[in-house]
């Protein structure tokens, strides 16, 4: 039953299911350098992938949709900013009401538009295309892993690097990471510190907003109520799991789209959908709490070798005087 | 003392009651204005949603079956902010109580005594919401993950095996709509209010915010517990036991959801019919932020987001507006409730005022 084709599906669904959880994860590390949580990952995801629905939908163009998508992404950052950096509400409070605000406010935005409850399947949008790469797609095996997908896809792993370079390589990039390391010390050497954490919030929603359009115009083709099934929050784990690497939340993205992809395979082998549905919640949380782990003997491992290092010293010192005290 | 110095001091001294009271008015209005743009006839649809959830025995009595679960959440909500942890498995631990104490009577004891069983089902829905409480307690003290993220990934594996439960172990096959089998009349709670489903749980649930309030404010462990919400460090230097005790409060906390669900189950369904989370969890937690945390204010709170709520359900039933508006009026008036510095800028005039008329005083 295992044969090549087999191994080949798990792979590209692997790959397809984790576009949105890379572009969640990078979103989530943005603001994650900037000393934040951008917990509204969810509500971004619902409603980057409506407005960009909505805006390919009524304009005919793709590209209009994807700033649509953007649009949409960037209102819920700039509210949630509002929200937490101006009036000062709790970060996590304010994520999780926006992912409620954006969870009805898409609802009702369909209503008003196109007078339907639940689902935007009575408009046509256009979706973006699959792209089989010339040459490659040729090639036996390695040809139908990684030809064939859709552009978004493919953007994800380019923008992995863009975030990189964005977040290391460029001004905007240091000063996130400076407020974030230390907002006082950011604050002291001329830094306005909450424009950057505005800017750190709208850039994550720009990110995520991609993952929102391909969920809604590339791995589907319609926008539908409460779709994104806790993908914003596996982004954020996968954050979390990465310790603001950018190369290993895109890895833990790719792993968290595996198990997806494994309860997907499982489910059609006759087990019970529901208990293969809880698989990528639960490595989820298996995954937390094992870079906790791994975290603390880290830690404790630096401990160990700065208490070693201060002994080595204290014996030193201990025996040059001993040394002194012999000579005199 | 003029009368508006007098409103000055009034303003400050209840400035956070004001305050809460102006991001409800405003949460409200903002409800106004999205049901008067959406919908076809407004005015019907605006008084519909303001009036109607007084109209009738039945339907204030919908109103009361409402306040039930979410009290229980709220109080669970505020068991979990006592110690300053936003655990929100209030949802998923209301949730799989709900299913396993349905589950519990009609499969596994279907023939009980009658006043000793709600008992019993009550306190099983009490000890399985407590057990989900923990998972995200012990992570979060033990390996220091974030308490937000694992509890809403539990709360779909939870709400995942409630409606397992319901599909594989409870599912009456005889209906053509997915439901568990009849619960047991012996194991329902008694109906004190005729036409209506207003159970006895009204009555356990002020029971439980008395009880809450009194732990939380009058006891020596709930001294604790707030003094950790409050300053953890501080806490822990003076020797209480951080861990142990956030974890009790934390337990409580899924116990009251868990209870919640059980009540609610016991009270007003004849089955359990649930495919998908009822986000009582949610509205539990919104309560709990509008109330401050305070266990008192959790039934005004409660009755509130009852209003709105059955408001908002009559609209989708008799008018054209779908009623998920009702979540971006919660939204917001949560984000402002908890915003610090949401019209700090009145208090601080206020606060300058006072202070200049006392320095001209002197």
């Amino acid at each position: 039953m295992i044969n090549q084709a087999y191994i080949i599906d798990f792979i590209v669904s692997c790959i397809r299911l984790a576009t949105p959880l890379i572009y969640c994860t990078l979103g989530a590390l943005v603001s994650m350098h900037a000393g934040q949580i951008n917990m509204a990952m969810e509500g971004i995801l619902l409603t980057s992938g409506l407005t960009g629905v909505l805006v390919s939908g009524y304009t005919g163009s793709l590209w209009l949709g994807a700033l649509g998508a953007f649009a949409g992404g960037v209102i819920i950052s700039l509210i949630m900013g509002y929200m937490n950096i101006v009036i000062n509400a709790d970060m996590m409070l304010c994520g999780i009401s926006m992912n409620n605000f954006a969870s009805g406010g898409t609802i009702m935005l369909i209503y008003a538009l196109l007078n339907t409850k639940g689902s935007t399947q009575s408009l046509k949008s256009l979706q973006f295309p699959n792209w089989n790469i010339p040459f490659i797609k040729d090639i036996p095996f390695l040809g139908k892993i990684l030809s064939g997908y859709n552009v978004l896809t493919y953007l994800a792993f380019v923008m992995a690097v863009v975030v990189w370079i964005f977040i290391f390589r460029t001004r905007t990039g240091l000063r996130i990471r400076a407020i974030g390391m230390n907002p006082n010390a950011a604050a002291s050497v001329g830094i306005n510190v909450n424009r950057i954490r505005f800017q750190a919030y709208v850039y994550s929603g720009i990110f995520a907003a991609l993952g929102g359009a391909f969920m809604t115009m590339g791995y589907l083709s319609y926008w539908a109520q409460n779709m994104m099934g806790g993908r914003g929050f596996i982004g954020i784990s996968a954050a979390n799991l990465s310790g603001g690497n950018v190369l290993l939340g895109t890895l833990a993205a790719v792993a968290f789209g595996a198990t997806n992809a494994l309860a997907i395979v499982l489910q059609t082998l006759n087990l019970k959908p529901e208990l293969m549905q809880m698989l990528p919640y639960i490595a989820t949380i298996l995954g937390l709490v094992a870079i906790s782990v791994a975290q603390k003997k880290r830690d404790d491992n630096i401990i160990k070798k700065a208490a070693m290092h201060v002994r080595l010293e204290r014996e030193a010192d201990e025996a040059k005087e001993a040394a002194v005290r012999t000579v005199r | 003392m003029d009368g508006n110095l007098r409103l000055n001091h009034f303003f400050v001294k209840y400035f956070e009651a004001i305050r809460t009271l102006v991001a409800v008015l405003i949460g409200f209005g903002v409800s106004l204005l999205f049901i008067y743009f959406i919908s076809d006839e407004p005015v019907k649809a605006i008084s519909t949603y303001m009036f109607k959830p007084f109209d009738g025995i039945r339907r204030i009595g919908s109103m009361v079956e409402y306040m039930i679960p979410i009290m229980f959440c709220g109080l669970g909500m505020c068991m979990m902010m006592s110690v300053g942890q936003f655990n929100l498995i209030g949802d998923g631990a209301n949730f799989l109580a709900a299913s396993a104490v349905a589950y519990i009577s009609t499969c596994l004891i279907p023939n009980c005594p009658p006043i000793l069983f709600p008992v019993i089902l009550i306190i099983a829905g009490a000890v399985i919401g407590g057990g989900c409480g923990v998972i995200p307690a012990y992570l979060q003290s033990k390996f220091k993950t974030n308490i937000v993220v694992v509890s809403l990934m539990a709360n779909y594996i939870l709400i995942l095996g409630g409606v397992y439960m319901l599909l594989y172990w409870m599912r009456d096959p005889s209906k053509t709509y997915v439901g568990s089998y009849a619960i047991p009349e012996a194991a329902k709670l008694t109906n004190i209010i005729p036409k209506t489903k207003v159970s006895t749980g009204i009555i356990l649930a002020f029971l439980a915010t008395i009880a809450v309030f009194w732990f939380l404010y009058r006891t020596k462990p709930g001294y604790q517990m707030r003094l950790i919400g409050k300053n953890a460090a501080f806490a822990k230097y003076s020797g209480i036991n951080v861990v142990k005790y956030a974890i009790i409060a934390q337990v409580i906390g899924g116990a009251l959801a868990g209870m919640g669900g059980a009540i609610d189950t016991l009270g007003k369904y004849d089955r359990f019919i649930w495919l998908a989370s009822n986000g009582y969890g949610f509205d539990g937690m919104m309560i709990a932020v509008i109330a401050k945390g305070n266990p008192a204010y959790i039934p005004a709170a409660a009755l509130f987001l009852a209003y709105i709520r059955i408001g908002a359900d009559i609209v989708g039933q008799t008018t054209d507006v779908p009623l998920d508006f009702v979540l971006v009026v919660q939204s917001i008036i949560v984000m402002l409730v908890a915003a610090v510095s949401f019209m700090s800028g009145f208090r601080q005039k206020s606060v300058v005022k006072i202070a200049n008329a006392e320095k001209a005083g002197v």
